[in-house]
């Protein structure tokens, strides 16, 4: 049996692994606002000078 | 203002940018801390009182915008006392502390944010205040039994920020966090999906110029299969799902073709996965389908933004009232709240939140928003008042009579409503284009299978009709339309043009009929003087007793005063008295000045003579108003007051008759004004070709009306006020230019937020730029299909290189839609 029927599978499991990572950040809320955060990095900035 | 930039540091003369706002003003020497006004000194002091120096550090790190005059100084602190009678949804955590999402009016910029949030510490009980920047909100979380919304308002308040309640309902702010996730998770699957199927792809590629195992060919064929078809049923659902329901209501709809030409992928897909040999098309449609959500992500944005601005805009409007209890206390209420029989107290400068009754009190009530007319109407005792219009000089009681939906306001909205329902769909010439492309690609599909498998064999038949239809590319075209007006909507967005229905730009291509308003859109809305007759010396006078008036006439007096004059000098006002309607009189500088009317005049003992009386006769045929000033008895000079052109109106309208555009003014002030104002505007060169006065809003809707069935041509209507709103709404594009009434902002399909007239100008050119881009794209999209398709039915195109050039036509067509030059930087001087 070719190392194939094994390895890809193995390498969508692994992508799929972190696809539903992925997903669970977006339903976590970390992508509901995608504008303050950036603006917030500034001001972070500032605090520790 | 200017009297503080003026008066305290009159021998400073240094200029200096304001500590706190940066507007100019004059100090005595380079490093001392100046203000052009209390307020600034105000938020200056209270800024270091809190600790909060880093604010004048960060404010540069982000350019901000120029707070407009009136914009942020409307504090309705009081409004949230009583949330639940404002709307207000407040959450209350199992731990007991509460949290409420407020809309945030005056942000403005990075600096804004972080200022804001700083109030935490500061208030005992607030335990978060997190800013959203995207839709302008605060989300606050306390503890109610040590503090509440109101305090941090009342402190955000000083700071020049006010807290109002969030009108968009808790309903919809939650809807547009599940689509965002919902477009998200669709890109991240896709993504998923599309790049594994590729890489699949290429190992099929590659294995088919250097030789490959069979059973590894067709596991690699059914793993990338598989992928592309999990592609069509998890994130490419939404196009089968909108083009089954296009289907069903029997209405074109982009998403048609869409769904077409990706179910033709699927079955390509697995015929050739089922086959074994032959061409692959699982890794194009994997990709397609990624390309495709994210096309729809980036409409979904701009949509969002754009209709969050408007209701930004329309919540500056919101009206509050403050209603007299039978205790008699005061409580500001939101006018929605008002019902009949209530009794309110209507400060100068406040909208009148419904239609009454005076019961007490003297004004004069400027109703330019509603009827068109220039000059303030007076009231006393008795008189009608009418929602929607502005109280101008003093306080007065009014009963209501009406509020709400029986209002006069509330009925003319119903009228909008109705007009904006009326509004034809127009259907999109993408639609149209791409439901006949589909029908001509399937004939030619059926054609070609056909004569190959007669003159050849079904294999190579079906090999050469699956090229046909991966080459052929009707999302090029089904795009194209909506990209090029997105971009374009998110450039005008940028410059404060707010479209809110992307339609309307192909209406404004070809020039028709525009209708203006005259009040407002063609006129400053607002008295002023146009001219003085008399001396320096008198205009002094006058203007000493006219400050401490508080009424049109008297401020667009001192206007003009600080305008002509380089200095207008300190005089000692005595006696002064004032009679509304009528005029004023009082000692200044040792001598007895009146200012008001001819009646007042005579009053006074002052007699209007030849002269003046010519003067007086010259000012009237111009339809101008006018004011006298009498010096000790004797008249000495005389203001002609009307509404002023604004600045920017001439050279608009040449440019939109040298467009092609006919030009009508649509007014409800006297007929007589009207054709002064038209008479003016042809003696500048500037064809008007209708000029109707006195009319009311439902003639106003009738006008427009007829004007739509007349010709093929779009009917556009520009105006501001309540009393356009009809028209707008009926109007095949309606143009709203000032933010008077949040009524005409509803009714309107584009709102100018800069106010400028030649902002239609730049919408007409975009729209033709839009319309032009559009056609680019069809064409290239055209040409293509046209000879790729050729080719293909002549067998002459690999399906492999069918796939490679499908992806690269849509690329282009994107490229040449980001490319169109539609409210772009370059074209502005």
């Amino acid at each position: 049996m070719s190392v194939l029927y094994v390895a890809l599978p193995v390498a969508l499991l692994l992508g799929g692994s972190a696809l539903l990572a992925c997903l669970a950040c977006i339903r976590s809320g970390q992508y509901d606002d995608l504008e303050s955060p950036s603006v917030k990095l500034l001001n972070d900035e500032i605090k520790q000078p | 203002m200017p009297k503080i930039l003026e008066e305290p540091n009159s021998t400073a003369k240094i200029a200096k940018p304001c500590s706190h706002c940066r507007l100019p003003t004059y100090a005595h020497s380079e490093d001392e801390t100046v203000f052009c006004c209390n307020g600034c000194m105000g938020a200056y002091a209270l800024i270091h009182e809190l600790g909060l120096e880093s604010y004048y550090v960060l404010r540069t790190t982000q350019n901000g915008t120029a707070i407009e005059s009136g914009e942020a100084q409307c504090s309705r602190t009081e409004i949230l006392e009583d949330l639940s009678a404002a709307g207000v949804a407040v959450q209350t955590m199992p731990d007991g502390m509460c949290s409420v999402r407020l809309a945030v009016d005056g942000l403005h910029c990075a600096a804004c944010t972080w200022l804001i949030e700083r109030i935490q510490p500061t208030l005992p009980g607030l335990l978060s205040a997190q800013v959203r920047m995207s839709d302008r909100t605060i989300e606050l979380v306390y503890d109610p039994k040590r503090t509440q919304p109101v305090d941090v308002s009342r402190k955000l308040a000083k700071l020049g920020y006010s807290l109002t309640p969030w009108t968009v309902d808790c309903e919809d702010n939650r809807g547009f966090k599940e689509q965002q996730q919902e477009h998200l998770i669709g890109i991240a699957v896709a993504t998923f999906l599309a790049i594994n199927a590729m890489w699949i792809g290429i190992a099929l590629y590659s294995g088919e110029s250097t030789g490959m195992h069979a059973g590894h060919e067709l596991f690699l064929r059914w793993v990338g299969t598989l992928l592309a078809v999990a592609a069509a049923i998890f994130p490419g659902r939404i196009f089968f799902h909108t083009a089954w329901q296009a289907i069903r209501t029997r209405t074109p709809h982009v998403d048609i073709p869409v769904a077409l030409s990706l179910l033709m992928g699927v079955v390509g897909s697995i015929v050739g996965a089922a086959r074994g040999f032959g061409h692959i098309y699982f890794d194009s449609l994997a990709s397609l389908i990624l390309l495709l959500r994210i096309g729809r992500f980036i409409q979904f944005r701009v949509q969002y933004r754009t209709s969050l601005s408007l209701d930004r805009l329309l919540r500056w409007n919101m009206v509050t009232a403050t209603r007299l209890e039978l205790d008699g206390t005061r409580k500001t209420v939101p006018a929605s709240r008002l019902q009949v029989g209530d009794r309110i107290e209507i400060g100068p400068g406040e909208t009148i939140p419904a239609d009454g009754i005076v019961i007490s009190g003297n004004s004069s009530v400027d109703t330019s928003l509603l009827t068109g007319e220039t000059f303030p109407v007076f009231i006393g005792i008795g008189d009608p008042v009418v929602g929607g219009t502005s109280n101008v000089s003093a306080s007065v009681e009014v009963a209501i009579t009406a509020a709400g939906e029986m209002s006069r306001v509330g009925k003319l909205m119903e009228l909008v409503r109705n007009a904006a329902s009326h509004r034809t769909p127009s259907i999109q010439a993408a639609d149209r284009v791409s439901k006949w492309f589909v029908l001509v690609v399937l004939l030619l599909a059926v054609g070609t299978w056909g004569a190959w498998s007669l003159y050849a064999d079904v294999s190579t038949a079906t090999e050469h009709t699956m090229a046909l239809l991966t080459i052929a590319c009707p999302c090029a075209l089904a795009l194209a339309a909506p990209l090029v007006i997105t971009v374009a909507l998110g450039r005008a967005s940028r410059r404060q043009i707010w479209i809110r229905d992307g339609d309307c730009l192909e209406r404004l291509a070809t020039p028709g009929m525009l209708w203006l308003d005259k009040t407002g859109t063609l006129t400053s809305g607002h008295v002023s003087v146009l001219e003085w007759h008399g001396t320096d010396e008198d205009l002094v006078h006058a203007t000493a007793l006219e400050n401490s008036v508080h009424h049109v006439i008297a401020n667009a007096i001192t206007g003009y005063a600080h305008q002509v004059l380089n200095q207008v000098p300190n005089a000692l006002v005595a006696e002064l008295e004032q009679h509304l309607g009528k005029g004023v009189r009082g000692r200044v500088d040792g001598v007895e000045v009146a200012v008001g009317d001819e009646a007042w005049m005579r009053e006074q003992g002052a007699e209007i003579t030849g002269n003046w009386l010519a003067k007086q006769r010259s000012a009237f045929s111009k339809n101008r108003s006018v004011v006298w000033v009498s010096v000790d008895g004797e008249v000495r000079g005389m203001f002609e007051l009307g509404d002023s052109l604004r600045c920017d109106v001439v050279e608009a309208l040449r440019a939109l008759v040298a467009r092609g555009w006919r030009l009508g003014v649509l007014s409800g002030d006297r007929q007589e004004i009207v054709d002064g104002l038209v008479d003016l505007l042809r003696g500048k060169d500037v064809s008007i070709d209708f000029a109707f006065g006195q009319q009311s809003p439902e003639e106003k809707l009738e006008v427009i009306r007829r004007g739509k069935n007349d010709r093929n041509r779009p009917t556009v209507m520009v105006g501001d006020g309540v009393n356009d709103a009809a028209a707008l709404a009926m109007a095949d594009v309606g143009i709203a230019i000032r933010s008077g009434s949040g009524q005409s902002l509803a009714a309107a399909p584009v709102f100018l937020a800069n106010h400028r007239l030649d902002s239609v100008v730049e919408l007409m050119d975009a729209a033709r730029s839009v319309v032009r881009g559009i056609r680019r794209c069809f064409a290239a999209s055209l040409i293509y299909n046209t000879v790729t398709i050729s080719l293909a039915i002549a067998g002459w195109i690999h399906p492999l290189i069918a796939a490679v050039l499908m992806p690269i036509s849509g690329l282009t067509v994107l490229a040449m839609a980001m490319s169109t030059n539609a409210f772009s930087e370059r074209r502005v001087k």
